[in-house]
């Protein structure tokens, strides 16, 4: 089963979000995911997203951008990104999904909406390919191990469906050298297989 | 996801991997089995032009008895492992051997002084190939042309690689859209409307 991007989305609206309300609700709502309130209209609070954006599109509410939602931090990102060989951490582990169903919903909220989508794209699109070098080098050295973190759920998702049939192929081609090879050199049985490989994705 | 990688005892493309052709010759009299492929000449007869093409599947059995000699095919011998190993990209493997990986996987574990090297190559040609295949399926939007060099162990591969970066496409550029009622629910609801009109 692959995961649909839509789905990572349904996983991203329960992140927490600031919004300001424009009318007054006493109680607090009880949520699964918790309990928000009290709307005081004109005083920002917290609420998931799917919140804020369902008040939003009733026009009750106004979005509040994330800190990491700005033009500057973003920049900052993207220099840090591309300055480290490695994965940089991320204020967001759905920086993606937020940005994309904040702009589709509220972007009148969001100083500088375009060159935010912009530097986010740019963002996604480097570490993808940074993803794609170390997925091309893990198989061609044919290691057994590696670990790449702060890795969001979107972006794990982009090699899913290729990477562990890929792994599993490739074992199944292995296999038989170490089975049937024995008369062989020790040379080639003593490598490690991809059968063993391990390759941990972490957020 | 995690597809029939290893092939089963029904897999299709297994099957279909043994029928491949390897030519070979006689090096025993076999007799009486002539009836069950017409292009196989009798062998009580046919002494002096040993060498014909037999399915995989027929060859195994009779290495069993030693009463066969086979050569690598065309796609597993010397010169295309030379090339295959010089720059696997370029070859098309679908045009060489349908079922590259999985033949020669048969192949190589049959008894023959090359099967060790057809082993290594088969490995070699897979890593080699593919970036070209996961860089083929998220990047070119039409995908025929490549699409027809793969092998199918590859398409397979590049298939779902290609379903999953549609549906990312998709997602940039519209969004998830409206989430739509499960079938069940809809049809438990229908279910109760009618229950509540028979009650009435």
């Amino acid at each position: 089963m692959n995961i649909y991007p839509a789905e990572i989305e349904f996983m991203a609206e329960n992140e927490i979000i600031q919004i300001v309300p424009t009318f007054n609700h006493a109680s607090h709502v009880h949520l699964i995911c918790g309990s928000y309130g009290p709307f005081r209209a004109g005083l920002p609070l917290n609420v998931p997203i799917w919140v804020a954006m369902n008040l939003r599109q009733k026009k009750t509410c106004r979005i509040l951008a994330p800190d990491w939602m700005a033009l500057d931090k973003l920049q900052e990102r993207l220099e840090e990104e591309k300055a480290s060989k490695f994965f940089t951490q991320l204020p967001s582990n759905y920086y993606l999904e937020i940005t994309q169903m904040l702009l589709t919903v509220a972007s009148e909220d969001i100083p500088q909406g375009n060159e935010i989508k912009t530097a986010v794209k740019d963002l996604w699109d480097l570490r993808i390919a940074k993803l794609r070098s170390s997925v091309d080098l893990f198989i061609k050295e044919g290691r057994v191990q590696a670990s790449l973190n702060h890795l969001t759920p979107m972006e794990i998702n982009s090699v899913r469906p290729v990477f562990p049939d890929t792994l599993d192929a490739l074992m199944t081609l292995h296999e038989q050298i170490n089975s049937n090879d024995d008369r062989d050199d020790g040379s080639q049985s003593s490598s490690a297989t991809p059968g063993s490989a391990s390759f941990s994705l972490s957020m | 996801m995690y597809k029939n990688i290893k092939p089963h005892y029904f897999s299709i493309d297994a099957i279909m991997a043994a029928q491949e052709k390897i030519p070979c010759r006689f090096i025993k009299k076999v007799e009486s089995i002539g009836f069950l492929d017409s292009s196989i000449p009798e062998k009580e007869d046919d002494e002096s032009d040993p060498k014909i093409e037999l399915p995989f599947w027929m060859v195994k059995v009779f290495l069993i008895e030693k009463s066969i000699q086979f050569d690598m095919p065309k796609a597993y011998n010397e010169i295309y492992r030379g090339v295959l190993m010089a720059d696997a990209n370029v070859v098309d493997l679908f045009k060489l051997c349908k079922h590259f990986y999985l033949f020669g996987k048969f192949l190589s574990q049959l008894e023959h002084r090359e099967a060790y090297e057809v082993r290594k190559i088969l490995i070699q040609t897979f890593i080699d190939r593919f970036k070209q295949t996961m860089d083929w399926a998220q990047n070119i939007n039409d995908n025929l042309p490549c699409f027809d060099r793969l092998d199918c162990l590859e398409r397979l591969i590049f298939n779902d690689a290609r379903v999953a970066q549609q549906q990312l496409n998709t997602y940039l550029t519209d969004g998830s859209g409206q989430m739509e009622i499960a079938a069940m629910i809809l049809n438990y609801k229908k279910r109760k409307m009618n229950e509540n009109r028979i009650l009435e």
